[in-house]
């Protein structure tokens, strides 16, 4: 007899700590448990993820007779397709992903942009701003992950490897977000960045977006600016004068981008009304970098020049 | 004659109040579906009740039979009923090589292929299924209670491994303690969703003094063996609320704020348990 088919499910109770921002501290209500949107339109929650495609539930809470909530959900940047349907005294938000939005990603990102907040009396005192109450989110991964213990054992002994000997930090980012004719411009600063064993206070890359295409220039106290380029093809091209090892940091870097925008997010989206569509194009964008840089990183480790043979105590040059 | 591949125990209730449109009660419709649903090829149901409830059972479907329950449940939480321990030593009995409970307000919408599903996972595990709450019998869909799990399978050889002594069916924790006690013995737990899983939704009365005595009864369970909860790795928090609850049952009449911080403190640890069974979550279509 056929057995029926099993899908996995990954649950996220936000009556828990949760790793992501936009979120208030969580309420029991009878027997559910909820934490509400807000006090800005953009929440995030960060999940550790198989890459692939999959589908997803967000179980929100209602008192009747509330009406659905607006809610758009966004994976690393991508829009996703989203339903809403009442389910007995709640509402349950139904997306799904293709491949393209967990590609070369550890977890998902996930935004949640509420249409429309209210201003409702808080458990402390005064009034605060909300948008939906998220009770689970609950994710089924076409994939399983890593299908061998030798595959785990690659992914953690690459990673414990590249932190040991390619060590980065991306500092505390600070985001303008600009542009000249049809380019789309973005101007990164990191504060307290580290390149191996050399702390930056501060690097500056200017990123310019245009048919496809980014071209990025970094910069550093006292140093020349360097330029870098990713076509649309997505082949990336780093500044030419750096030492193997140094272009493998300034490649690390790059593949950190899209952690530092997370974090900027969370920081700057507090009461904050986005344009997220702008902020989704540029996490898209930030992650087909880091993606060309791991790519790059992978390549150069494989084939390129031995990395350590030289001192890895060597401080970071720009060249 | 048929082999019995699962033996379901229970704890079937003389009556059963459910709210119905217009205040009509709907429990004895529900009562008597839910029963109609147990039993099916292969699936042999035991109801475990005390000898003065038998008369008012009624007539039950076959594959359906009612065992005398061991004394002390009344004393124990208040109200009649049967401990776990007694019902699953009856689906043992058997000599089924997959057993289990179910609640008894539960009704199985499962065909012979979601039974065969569930059999089939519940052969090295223990295979624990939460309840889908619709609010009248023909609703097609409705949410799932997480914190809860009304359908529990296992291979008898696990049932055996099972301590459940102190814990009985219709007084919360017992669901609980089932899924704890196998995670600290290294057996594997699935917790499943399917839509065949249906509860007709109602109040829950919550009566604090049962509430207590069976989460001291897991307590009383847990605290020999509270090292190999390390291994589980719940975290500080899930750990600090079980030292805590242990502490406070050995010594519940230490004052203020005890009373209210076993509640808090207790519902914080019945979530980490939640928490900890659904990672390994499944559905099932």
């Amino acid at each position: 007899m056929a057995t029926q088919p099993w899908r996995r499910r990954i649950v996220t109770d936000m009556l828990f700590g949760i790793e992501g921002s936009g979120w208030y501290a969580p309420e029991l209500r009878e027997a559910g448990g909820f934490r509400w949107s807000g006090p800005g339109h953009l929440s995030v929650l960060r999940i550790a993820l198989p890459e692939g495609a999959g589908r997803g539930e967000a179980h929100c809470l209602l008192i009747d007779p509330e009406a659905l909530p607006e809610v758009s959900v966004f994976l690393n940047g991508h829009r996703l397709g989203a339903t809403v349907r009442r389910l007995g005294t709640g509402a349950v938000l139904d997306f799904a992903w293709d491949a393209a939005a967990m590609v070369s990603a550890a977890r998902g990102e996930f935004w949640f942009h509420c249409a429309r907040l209210r201003h409702l009396p808080s458990p402390q005192q005064g009034m605060r701003s909300v948008g939906f109450r998220l009770s689970t989110l609950v994710l089924e991964p076409a994939e399983a992950g890593p299908e061998t213990p030798r595959d785990a054992l690659a992914l953690i002994a690459g990673r414990r490897f590249l932190d040991t000997y390619l060590p980065v930090a991306s500092g505390r980012a600070r985001l303008a977000f600009l542009s000249d004719g049809a380019a789309r411009l973005l101007d990164m600063r990191l504060e307290a960045a580290r390149l191996g064993p050399t702390a930056q206070p501060h690097v500056a890359i200017a990123l310019r977006e245009e048919e496809g295409a980014l071209a990025l220039t970094l910069a550093a106290p006292g140093a020349t600016a360097r330029k870098a380029t990713l076509s649309a093809a997505g082949v990336l091209a780093l500044p030419v004068d750096l030492s193997a090892r140094d272009a493998m940091l300034v490649a690390r870097l790059m593949a950190a981008l899209p952690a530092a925008y997370g974090a900027w997010l969370d920081e700057a989206m507090h009461r904050a009304a986005p344009d997220v569509e702008l902020l989704a194009q540029w996490r898209r964008a930030l992650a087909r970098l880091a993606l060309a840089a791991e790519a790059w990183l992978a390549s150069a480790l494989a084939d390129g020049p031995d990395p350590f043979a030289a001192d890895l105590a060597v401080g970071f040059a720009w060249g | 004659m048929r082999v019995t591949d699962v033996a379901l125990a229970t704890s079937i209730p003389p009556g059963m109040t459910r709210p119905g449109p217009g205040g009509w009660n709907a429990g004895p419709d529900w009562r008597a579906a839910c029963i109609a649903s147990w039993p099916a090829p292969g699936w042999q149901v035991l109801s475990v009740n005390p000898g003065e409830e038998h008369a008012a059972l009624g007539a039950l479907p076959d594959g359906v039979t009612v065992i005398a329950a061991q004394p002390g449940v009344a004393q124990a939480f208040g109200r009649p009923g049967a401990w776990v321990a007694d019902a699953l030593a009856q689906a043992l009995a058997t000599g089924a090589p997959v057993v289990g409970l179910v609640n008894a307000d539960i009704r199985l919408d499962l065909d012979m292929r979601r039974r065969a599903a569930l059999v089939a996972r519940a052969q090295d595990r223990v295979v624990a299924c939460n309840r889908m709450d619709v609010s009248h019998a023909q609703q097609a869909e409705g949410p799932f209670y997480r914190y809860g799990y009304d359908l529990v399978l296992m291979p008898r050889a696990i049932a055996q491994r099972i301590d459940m002594r102190g814990f009985a069916l219709g007084v919360p924790w017992w669901d609980y303690w089932i899924l704890l006690d196998a995670l600290l013995q290294g057996i594997a737990v699935d917790v499943v969703q399917c839509v065949g899983v249906r509860h007709l939704w109602h109040q829950t009365a919550w009566r604090r003094s049962a509430w207590l005595a069976a989460l001291h009864a897991l307590m009383a369970h847990l605290q020999p063996r509270r090292d190999a909860m390390s291994v589980l790795a719940m975290g500080g928090i899930a750990e600090a609320m079980a030292d805590l609850l242990t502490a406070v049952a050995a010594d519940p009449e230490a004052g203020y704020p005890l009373a209210d911080l076993v509640v808090t403190a207790g519902t914080r640890f019945g979530i980490e348990l939640v928490r900890l069974a659904e990672r390994s979550a499944w559905t099932l279509d």
